[in-house]
């Protein structure tokens, strides 16, 4: 891997980058820096990908059945049919 | 509207709460709305299976709504939940593989293990590629690949969507230490997704 130290070094601030949580001078050199370098451009474009596709599809909720089982184990099963979408 | 829709809402965090502790049933019904869905998603992807996802969520209210008087509103209430659900699917994890490292000590890394290798550029290509990719069994796999300190904090960060300060509330860790795991759940996933996608993708 043709990296600097530098890079590593950046890469390491990507997420407090992509956070909103790195330092305002700090996050104009970031943005050089993966301006001037492609690999790092790579990383931080396809980092940011990945968390936008957890986002979107990675997602996992209570179905239908665990939902409705949990509403017959607490008796409140006469409120079930208050909540239509998830049957 | 049906009320208990109506109450999940519209009711506020302290009426919720105030409702729960009278006994309201529909307050219940509306806990169970409100945050049943991550409770399930923790515990899903901790176990791993879906009978135990399900053990673990009718454990957490059970045991919740007995002990409604040892919540003090110091946290939202779906925090409280879910912390009682990351203990309980905790525990049961550790009985299953007794091996587990412990979720509070500080994780031993290979020194490169966040270096980035694989840079095959996917970050752009249209969806439907990564789609056709079979792309959510690819997540569910990378995903679970984290040792389980890396996976419950990308999960509740970056799926969930909780604050960090919420995060370090549920699993009893510092909020730095909430950021360095974030951090390296992503760099990890981020590697295996692209060599997933570099081996299905690159040079069509
Ligand atoms: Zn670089």
């Amino acid at each position: 891997m043709p990296r600097s130290k530098r890079c590593e070094e950046w890469l390491g601030q990507i997420s407090l980058y992509l956070d909103g949580e790195l330092a305002e001078h700090l996050c104009r050199e970031l943005e050089r820096h993966l301006v001037e370098c492609p690999d790092c451009h790579v990383v931080f474009n396809t980092t940011r990908r990945t968390i936008e596709l957890y986002r979107r599809y990675g997602r996992v909720s209570m179905p239908g059945e665990a939902r409705e089982r949990l509403f017959r184990t607490l008796n409140l099963d006469d409120l079930l049919r208050d909540e239509s979408g998830s049957g | 509207m049906p009320a208990a829709r109506r109450m999940k809402g519209e009711l506020s965090e302290a009426d919720l709460l105030d409702a729960l502790r009278r006994g309201d049933r529909q307050a219940f019904a509306a806990a169970i709305d409100r945050c049943g869905d991550t409770i399930y998603h923790v515990a899903y992807r901790l176990l791993g299976s879906r009978e135990e996802a399900e053990d673990i969520l009718q454990e957490t209210f059970l045991q919740a709504f007995q002990h409604l008087k040892d919540f003090r509103g110091e946290a939202r209430l779906c925090t409280w939940l879910y912390r009682i659900a990351y203990n309980l699917a905790l525990m049961r994890l550790r009985r299953k593989e007794p091996e587990t490292i412990s979720i509070d000590q500080p994780i031993l890394l290979e020194n490169d293990e966040e270096v980035p290798r694989e840079l095959f550029d996917w970050c752009c290509l249209p969806e439907e590629e990564l789609l056709r990719a079979e792309l959510r069994s690819v997540l569910d796999e990378a995903i679970r690949s984290l040792p389980t300190s890396l996976r419950i904090v990308f999960l509740l960060r970056d799926v969930e969507g909780l604050s960090t300060e919420e995060v370090a509330q549920i699993l009893g860790i510092s909020t730095d230490a909430v950021k360095t795991r974030l951090h390296r759940a992503r760099m990890q996933l981020r590697e295996r997704l692209s060599q997933y996608f570099a081996g299905e993708l690159a040079g069509r």
